[in-house]
């Protein structure tokens, strides 16, 4: 999930339904369909996030959009974040 | 020198994988923090292998290329467990290892690559995918605006985690443009309470028109829903730049079409299909308190988040609510019967180990049975951990309750058992001929089927020229050393403004990367595009700095068999097919007597033997094809074929297995 993320963030005018379907996909290969409650899918995004290598701006603005401004799922994300390196 | 393709691929990997012990990863290189670099090289083999094979290890992954049809050559990321599993036990093949020393930031720098490399690979030929299905729908729609019958395949699309609650529903010629999603439950039955409640919470919580509201408006997305055409910028493929994702015409139609099926199983709640709910009464699957209670309140939490999840914005949250809805019944009926009762994730599709080897392996059967039941044991164990109980937890028991159940049974009444590869999620699927026909017209749809069809050739010819497989320029071995050039090309590209001042041109400025990064570069001169050849040549280049060897199976069985009997005995036992104890004669061989990957000096006259043997089984074979197809007379042929080399002392041939207990390369790679 975090290199799908890296891969999806770098690449210009993607569609993000079809991003979000390609999740479901990866989560589906582990045995996981509801991907939007598990903490460690925030991990991953976080981890991609760094490796994209993304403006301050650029990162936040995707973390929030994406944890849909929940708080919980905000902090897994940055901790995904702070992890990578 | 060709590695197995995907037509081999097809009839032999399954069972390998029928032994994977999968593990929930998220696959991040976050986690990975030793720096180990290992050039791989994989002795030759009999078939599309005989020049050996290379791989390139990144700690725990392992990237490597391989042929497939059309003539393509295609990355491959494997975990070293499964890779020394495929290829050095049941390919039988030794897999010899350089370790080469680099630094962390190079070590990251070439790994990261080479996975952007696989990952963006995967995205084109996903991509190929989705073309095929864009054009199949745009035909089916066609078909059904024509008001003309094809057959119940091409009429009906499979919607996945459906057939958890609906059967197949194949096209009747009298209702080829019905809207026919089904208002009533199916005859005899029985409402599902479970969902019942499911169904008050939601309405609890966004009001009593919630669903028949979301229902209306899928029904509405659905029928103005329109091909999108393609952005003739998606055929600008490139081996290093991602593609920007497209949410298909095809896609989009599965994802309505599926959640509208899940919304109609909640609103009847309907119960779940027969037979694809275990309920063993074996003793194993018995629930002690605590679990019950774990249990209970995993179920609480499920049908928590599937309230949620009834409203989420993600565009494929059908097939998850689908199988949220499926599992919550059978926890139910867990905590109620004191018993573990579960989903049947195993796929109408799956591969089958037969019956008559299930009888013909049993040992191995036996011994993967009790490997199984130590995970199955493991996650169920589990349910007593303090902390809540995830979707993580849940599907890693329900996943091994299935393994050990299907092969359990497979043993005890010898019926062929199914296998899969990787992990299982119940999404059994249903094929749907009740479909909702988008109001687009014929015009506009014929239109877009030429589109479709056209950009569909335009893309599938890009694809095989991008990636198509060269002997000499484009195999295994080139690839490996490519990508690593191309990886310090990037970074180069990205940082080195110097070199470009200095004139000095890029392949000497990655060359020179190669040289400060890895000790040497390894250009596309010589001939180390042969396996073989390039391990020696990374030995002499790299600086590496340790190398080792992945014995095959039958070296290391073997060295057991030494340690633990009279050494003159083992050697004839084992010698030959006949009387060997670690071998069992596998169809998939070609015809020989001698083994000879562990006999230099007698190899030319194992050799002869094994010729005429080979020569002899032909012959038989000649009279026998037409009752056995020309398989002895192939088996023969091939037989004479990888037994000549051995006359001058090479050795390709080394006998490979269908069946062996996953743990035991585990354990040892």
């Amino acid at each position: 999930m975090a290199d799908y993320t890296t891969a999806y963030v770098r690449s210009s005018n993607g569609d993000y339904a079809a991003f979000q379907r390609g999740l479901g996909e990866i989560a589906a290969r582990h045995g996981i369909s509801n991907w939007e409650v598990q903490p460690i899918t925030y991990n991953a995004v976080g981890v991609g996030l760094k490796k994209a290598n993304l403006s301050e701006v650029q990162y936040e603005t995707f973390k929030r959009n994406f944890a849909a401004s929940d708080y919980s799922k905000m902090q897994d994300i940055q901790e995904g974040y702070d992890a990578a390196r | 020198m060709r590695e197995p393709g995907s037509a081999r691929s097809a009839a032999w990997r399954p069972p390998v994988v029928f032994f994977l012990a999968c593990v929930l990863t998220t696959g991040s290189a976050a986690g990975v923090a030793s720096p180990l670099l290992e050039y791989l090289y994989i002795d030759s083999s009999e078939g599309t292998s005989s020049g050996g094979h290379a791989a390139i290890r990144f700690g725990d992954e392992i990237f490597h290329f391989q042929h497939f049809e059309p003539g393509v050559l295609r990355s491959v990321k494997d975990d070293p467990h499964y890779f020394r599993y495929l290829y050095g036990f049941l390919e039988n093949r030794t897999i010899h290892a350089s370790r080469i020393d680099v630094s962390e930031e190079t070590w990251r720098l070439l790994r990261d690559y080479f996975n952007r490399r696989h990952l963006i690979q995967k995205q084109q030929f996903d991509m190929l995918q989705s073309l095929r299905n864009d054009g199949a729908l745009i035909r089916l729609l066609l078909r059904r605006k024509r008001g003309a019958g094809g057959s119940a395949a091409d009429d009906s699309i499979q919607l996945p985690g459906v057939g958890l609650f609906f059967p197949d529903y194949p096209a009747p010629s009298n209702h080829l443009s019905a809207e026919q999603v089904p208002v009533a439950p199916p005859p005899g039955a029985e409402m599902s309470a479970v969902l019942h409640a499911v169904r008050k919470q939601i309405e609890q919580r966004y009001g009593c028109f919630f669903l028949t509201m979301r229902v209306e408006k899928i029904r509405d997305r659905l029928r103005r829903l329109k091909p999108t055409g393609y952005d003739r910028a998606l055929l600008d493929l490139s081996e290093d730049r991602f593609s920007a994702v497209r949410y298909t015409f095809a896609q989009h139609y599965e994802d309505l079409m599926t959640a509208l099926m899940g919304l109609k199983a909640l609103q009847l709640a309907l119960p779940l299909r027969a037979g694809i709910v275990a309920a063993p009464r074996l003793d194993l699957f018995r629930l002690r308190a605590r679990e019950i209670d774990r249990l209970a309140r995993y179920r609480q939490q499920l049908q928590n988040d599937l309230v949620l999840l009834v409203n989420s914005r993600r565009p494929d949250w059908g097939m998850a609510f689908l199988v949220g809805m499926a599992r919550l019944i059978v926890i139910d009926r867990s905590v109620r019967s004191g018993r573990l009762v579960f989903l049947d994730t195993f796929q109408a599709d799956d591969d089958l180990i037969a019956a008559e080897d299930v009888v013909r392996f049993d040992d191995v059967m036996q011994e993967q049975l009790h490997d199984v039941k130590g995970e199955f044991r493991k996650a169920k164990a589990g349910l007593l951990a303090s902390q809540e109980m995830t979707e993580v937890d849940y599907s890693r028991l329900e996943h091994w309750s299935n393994r050990y159940l299907e092969l359990r049974s497979g043993i005890e009444q010898q019926r062929p058992i199914r296998i899969h590869s990787g992990h299982l999620l119940p999404t059994e699927s249903a094929a749907r001929s009740d479909l909702i026909v988008p109001e687009v017209s014929r015009y506009e749809l014929n239109r877009e089927l030429a589109e479709s069809e056209s950009f569909h050739r335009s893309y599938f010819e890009t694809l095989k020229r991008l990636y198509r497989y060269n002997l000499f320029t484009k195999n295994c071995v080139t690839e490996i050393f490519r990508t690593i050039h191309g990886a310090f090309e990037s970074h180069l590209g990205s940082n080195d403004a110097a070199g470009e001042k200095f004139g000095e041109s890029a392949m000497a400025r990655v060359e020179a990367e190669s040289v400060a990064r890895l000790g040497g570069y390894l250009g596309a001169e010589g001939i180390h595009f042969i396996p073989f050849v390039s391990a020696h040549t990374v030995n002499r280049t790299y600086d590496v700095i340790a190398s080792g060897q992945w014995p095959s199976y039958r070296k290391t069985a073997l060295t057991r068999a030494y340690e633990e009997d009279a050494s003159v005995l083992v050697y004839l036992r084992e010698s030959n097919v006949i009387s060997s104890t670690l071998y069992r004669h596998n169809p998939d061989d070609s015809f020989f007597i001698f083994f000879t990957d562990d006999a230099v000096l007698p190899r030319p006259l194992f050799g002869a033997v094994n010729s005429v043997a080979g020569l002899g089984q032909s012959i038989v074979g000649l009279f026998l094809a037409p009752f056995d197809g020309g398989r002895a007379l192939r088996s023969g042929a091939r037989g004479v074929l990888f037994s000549l080399p051995e006359l001058l002392f090479f050795n390709i041939r080394k006998g490979s297995y269908r069946y062996l207990p996953y743990a035991w390369a585990a354990a040892g790679g």
